[in-house]
This record gives structure tokens, sequence and C-alpha cells, in this order.
């Protein structure tokens, strides 16, 4: 055995094996747990033994309105989010390209909302939209833009809406970051050349910078796909309303609430389980979708 | 050898110190009215008795689940546990609560505690009660005044355009703080008369022509005449902030709520809120709330001793003074009284006579009220039919029933 070899199987032994055997007790073993949960009518509320009913759970949830509705409902916050992220942070990561006084600090600026909790920035939001003392009236009413106050968050065609603008806030750090190593990795060169022949800005984004930056914008829409779809904590301390007994407000119940609701507030662990792998099922096939679609051919081109 | 000898009793002594210290620290999970108001009197008692006491003051609804979770995994969220209104159905019934019977054999509660006999189940005690909790309304008299009233209303239609007229005067833009939940529709429910639920756990809340329908549709009328503020449809404040801030002339409140409502330093309603005893018939639900050990929990004995500090007089009285709770131990009840400090006692006592409890151990109580409170909130928000509303409830109620049975 050669040192090289050596040096693998040791690698292999000290650093691989352990790492495997902690990711399998850590992740793999629970989610395995759940699976076999899924196919129970395990419910902590019913002091029985659980009894295996293979699919039933699934199906109990296909059938149900409520779980096509809320599959809707996060649905309709990706696709609200991803586009609004995705139109700030490139924004600003082409502006945070430019150089200009203040840069470092400014960049620093933008990564303070990703750095507090969500459930901090939901609070906050809370207190902003408040409709008897919140700030987003006072300053829209001093501007003459309002009557009178307004209650935001009542109207449940606009609570979603809300939900949306303050998990873009929470959340546009990140691909901004993403997009902004993306930008500074394109060759200057390629820039140069394009400036010789002439190119217009708009023709230089879209023919070069865009196409470069497509798997930077892959592993963002992927990640944050996952992020709004899971979105829980925003709502949770913006809209959940929840009061003695755990009420959730309906018109903002997306699927992770729902699994809450299912798995912690009812203790129906046998349907929650199945929740918990519908969802990763949908994350997982447009994940897919994002990464085959985007990103290998982005890669390729 | 003798300093070799000192040398290692410190190393023993260091050593066992820290495992005797955490022995003796116990957490204690609470929301934030449970939490002792009197911090001197809380260190004192961790002083003498040696137990360290961690308090984690959380929302209702992150309590349940906290136990509950800990509790499927056989693992404790904390050594004892503040029992709400809730934890009949949520932590009682569901066998999260570890019974009290083999440490009160040892050291016996006092007839003095009232309310025992809720937290006894099948001859298990799991809570010893802190203080006797009773839903009332209170009201602001000054306002009334203003709007021409000498007396509070006797119906709730007359509470209702009394409420009109308030708002119109512009006396009080929200003269309503009542919450868009469970609650809510209960007490109006029950002092209008209608029982909710039969012998056989039937919902005849949903009879046709039932009270309870006429209790959910002027609920939604005050919401859509917009006697109750928004802001509590949008969940950003409850009933009582909204009251204290100012906003409303009747309050759902609870016997102790006026102590609240009379401080200046609280209240911006102070010194003119008055108790009144519910319109119609008049019920009302009473409640004890409790402190008990989780099932879990590994320092049973020092939770135990704290439990006792607790629910004692001094603590009692601090509590009541803090936050109006009115004292579960008859003779500080009666010690208050004889300070003159209990206000509005004979309110108290005439709508304590009127009392029609709720099912509130059945298994399925716990996602059966969060769901009522979920289509409270849609309606309000939809404006949907109250009779609509009132049978899609029954609904629930029923497939929640023969799941569990």
């Amino acid at each position: 055995m050669n040192r090289e070899t050596r040096q693998d199987f040791v690698f292999i032994g000290v650093i691989l094996v352990p790492l495997i055997i902690l990711v399998g007790i850590l992740i793999y073993l629970p989610a395995l747990d759940s699976l076999l949960t899924s196919f129970t009518n395990e419910n902590l509320r019913i002091l029985r033994p659980p009894k295996f009913i293979w699919l039933k759970n699934y199906s109990k949830l296909i059938e149900s309105s409520e779980f096509w509705t809320v599959t809707a409902r996060s649905l309709l916050v990706v696709v609200l989010t991803l586009p609004l992220e995705l139109f700030i942070s490139l924004g600003l990561a082409l502006l945070l390209t430019e150089a200009f006084p203040g840069r470092a600090m400014v960049r620093t600026l933008i990564i303070l909302p990703w750095m507090l909790p969500p459930i901090v920035n939901g609070f906050l939001w809370g207190w902003l939209l408040n409709g008897e003392y919140g700030a987003l009236n006072g300053l829209l009413y001093q501007l003459g833009f309002i009557d009178e106050y307004v209650t935001w968050l009542k109207n449940p065609d606009t609570q979603v809406l809300w939900v949306t603008v303050v998990q873009t806030w929470t959340r546009f750090a990140f691909p901004t970051i993403i997009l902004l190593a993306g930008l500074q990795s394109i060759p200057m060169d390629l820039l140069d050349a394009a400036k010789v022949d002439g190119a217009s800005s708009w023709q230089t984004f879209r023919n070069i910078i865009l196409p470069l930056l497509m798997p930077s914008i892959a592993v963002v829409l992927t990640i944050e796909f996952i992020a709004s779809l899971q979105i829980f904590d925003v709502i949770w301390t913006l809209t959940a309303g929840g009061s003695a007994g755990g009420a959730i407000n309906p018109f903002t119940k997306t699927l992770m609430l729902y699994n809450y609701e299912l798995v912690f507030r009812d203790l129906r662990i046998g349907l929650g389980a199945a929740l918990s792998y519908l969802i990763l099922f949908l994350s997982l096939g447009v994940a897919i979708v994002f990464v085959t679609r985007l990103y290998n051919q982005a890669v390729k081109t | 050898m003798l300093t070799m000898k000192k040398a290692l009793v410190s190393i023993m002594l260091l050593v066992l110190i820290p495992i005797s210290i955490h022995a003796a620290k116990i957490t204690f999970l609470t929301p934030s009215w449970g939490v002792p108001p009197d911090k001197a009197l809380l260190e004192s008692f961790q002083k003498e008795s040696g137990i360290t006491v961690e308090i984690q003051s959380v929302q209702n609804k992150d309590l349940f689940s906290r136990i509950q979770v800990a509790a499927a995994t056989k693992q404790a969220a904390a050594d004892v546990v503040f029992l709400t209104q809730e934890a009949p159905s949520n932590l009682v019934a569901v066998g999260m609560m570890h019974s009290l019977n083999d440490l009160m054999g040892k050291d016996p509660l006092e007839s003095d505690l009232t309310g025992q006999k809720f937290w006894n189940i099948g001859g298990e005690q799991f809570g010893v009660p802190v203080y006797a909790q009773l839903v009332m309304m209170d009201y602001n008299t000054d306002r009334l005044k203003q709007a021409g009233y000498s007396s509070p209303p006797k119906t709730w239609n007359e509470l209702k355009s009394m409420s009109k007229k308030i708002k119109s005067s512009g006396i009080d833009k929200h003269p309503i703080a009542m919450k868009s939940s469970d609650w809510s529709w209960y007490l109006m429910s029950l002092s209008m008369g209608d029982p909710m639920f039969d012998k056989d756990m039937k919902p005849v809340f949903a009879n046709k022509g039932s009270k309870a329908r006429v209790a959910m549709r002027m609920l939604f009328d005050f919401f859509s005449e917009g006697l109750i503020s928004p802001e509590i449809v949008a969940g950003t404040v409850n009933q009582h902030s909204i009251f204290w801030s100012g906003s409303g002339t009747f309050h759902q409140g609870w016997q102790g709520s006026i102590r609240v409502g009379n401080n200046a330093k609280k209240s911006k309603q102070a010194p003119y809120v008055a108790y009144m005893v519910l319109p119609e018939v008049g019920n009302t639900w009473s409640f004890p709330a409790a402190i008990g050990i989780a099932k879990y929990s590994k320092n049973v004995e020092a939770s135990w001793k704290f439990i006792r500090w607790y629910t004692g007089k001094e603590n009692q009285k601090s509590i009541y003074n803090a936050f109006g709770l009115y004292p579960s131990r008859a003779s500080v009840a009666a010690e208050l009284n004889d300070e003159g400090v209990v206000d509005g006692y004979s309110q108290i006592l005439a709508q304590s006579k009127k009392v029609d409890e709720l099912p509130r151990y059945t298994l399925w109580w716990g996602p059966f009220t969060a769901k009522v409170t979920e289509e409270i909130l849609t309606a309000v928000q939809t404006d949907a039919d109250a009779d609509k509303t009132v049978d899609k409830i029954a609904g629930i109620w029923n497939e929640l029933k023969s799941e569990y049975e």
C-alpha cells in the first residue's frame, strides 16, 4: 500500500466514516422513522398503540380540500416572493459591484436583515404595520397618501402580500451575496471586450452577464424556493393570529403551519409525518427542475 | 499529610457542590402572568430551600407544544408547568402530567385551596389551584355616563345599541373589547342561556333557533359594524391590552380585572372601570388555573416544594396585587376582602352564582376550540354567514368526537 492510498484510507476512516455515521444517525434514521410513522395512525392524544394503515394518511391528505388550499397558498407565496427577491437582489448585486465610497459599509448593512432572526423581523413588521400606532401609517399619513390609519393586516387578501414583503425583506441579503460572488467571478476581459465592440450596457448584461450568472441564479432560486415553501417564522409572528389553544389564521396557513398544526397542536403524528413527506417530494421535484434545467444548462453553456 | 487531606476534601467539595446545585435546579414553564411578580419573595424561597428556579415565560400555544413534543420522547420540557384553560385537554387528558397523589400523601393540600376537584381525574390529582378564574365583563362607567346611561346593559341587544350610540357620538371609536375567538362566542352563548353541549356531549349549540346561533350572529355584527377594533382581527393586540390602552367601553375581563383596569400605571381607563354581571341569563364559565409537574420531570420533590411555595399565601397575595388574579386560597381571598382591596366583591359574588362549565376535559377539546377560533376568524374576515359557521363548528365537533371516542 503506497503512501497516497494509506492517506486516503486515513481520510476515509477518520473523517468520512464518522461523518457518514453522524449524518445517518441524525438525519436519515429519524427520516426513516418518520417515513414509517407516516404509514401509521399514531396520534399522541389517543393513548393507543399505533396501527399500520399503509397509504391512508397520504390519500386522506390528497383527498382533503384543506391540503390543496394550503399547498396553493404556499405556492402563491413562492411565486410572489421569488421574482421579487431575485429582482431586488440582482439589482443590489449589480450596484454593489460598482466602486463607490462606503461600499464596504453598504455591503455590511445589507446583510443585517438576514442576520436578524425571522421571528424578530416578523414582530418588527407587525409593529410597523399596526393600524393604531404603526410607523407605516404615520409615514403615509404625514405624506398625505392616506386620510386615516389603515389596519394593514386585517384584510385576508392582503395578508399574503405582506407575508411576501416581510419574507423578501428577511431573505434578500442571501441571494444578493450569492449573485455578488457570481458577478465577481465573471472575467473582466469579457466585459472589456464587449465595451471595445461597442456593446451597450443592456447588451452586455443580456448577452454576457446574465448567461454567466445563470448557475448562481439557479442556486439562488433553488435555495429560496425551499425557504419560501417552508416559510414558518414570519407568518407565525406576523399573521398567524395564535391565541390560547393555538388557533392559526386560516388565511395565511401555509404547508409548514399546517404541518405544525397536525403534529404539534393536534398531535396527529402519523398524518403530520405523511404531510412532511409530501412537502419533501414537492421541494425535491422543484429543486430537481431548477438544478437540471437552469444550473446544468447554464454550466454547459 | 494534613494539607494533602485538606486538598482532597476541597476537591471533593468542588466536585460535589455543582452536583448538589444541579440537583436542586428546576425549570418552570409558564405564560407571562404566571411569573412570580414579587422577585424578592422568590429569591427568599430560593435561598431558604436551596432550589434554583429557572423561569421560562412563553406564549400559551408554545407552552403546550413544548411539553407535548418533549413528552413524545419521554422527556420533560420543564419540571413545573402552569396549567391554563386549555391544559385539561391538551396536557392532562393526554397523560402528560405527573400525578401528585404520592406527594400529597406526605404533604396534604389544605382544604383552604379551592378548585382542587377540577384537577382531580379518576382519583389522581394533576394540579394545585393558583387562582380562581371567572370570566366576567367590565366597563367604563364614565363613558357610559357621557352617552347618557346610568347603568350597564341587561341584554346583549342593549349592549349593542349602547355601543352604537357611544361610537356614533364619538365617545369611543371601538366600544367593545372582545376577541375574534372561541372565548367570545362561548361567553355570549352561555350568557344568553345556551348550554352549548348536553350530557351526552351532543352540540346543542347547533340546534335550530339556539341562543348560540343568536350569539354568533351578534358577535359578527360587532365586527362588521366596527364596534370591535379591526386590530383585534389582525391579531396584533388582544382585548385586554387594547382596553387598557384606552380603546373600549365594554371589556371581556375576569374576576380581578378591574384591579388592573383601575391602576393608573397600567391602564388609561382608570379610575372608571367597574364590573357588570353578564347580560340576560348571565352564565359564564369558571376555571381554577393551577400548576403541576410534567410527567417526565426528574425533580419531583424540588418541584413540589416550589408548588407549595407558589400556591402559598404570600405569593397568591402578590399575584393578586400585580395581575388582579383572584386567589384560590379562601383565607387569602377573605384577607384581601377584609383589607378592602377586592374591588367589586358584590358583583363577583353575583357572577360566581351563574356558572355553566364547558367540557374542557374531553380529549378533542383542544383541537376543537382552536378550530372554533379559526372558523370565527375566517367568518369575520369574509363576512360569512353566522348560521353556516355554527353548522360548520358542529360538524367539526361531531367529526372529532367520532374520531376520538
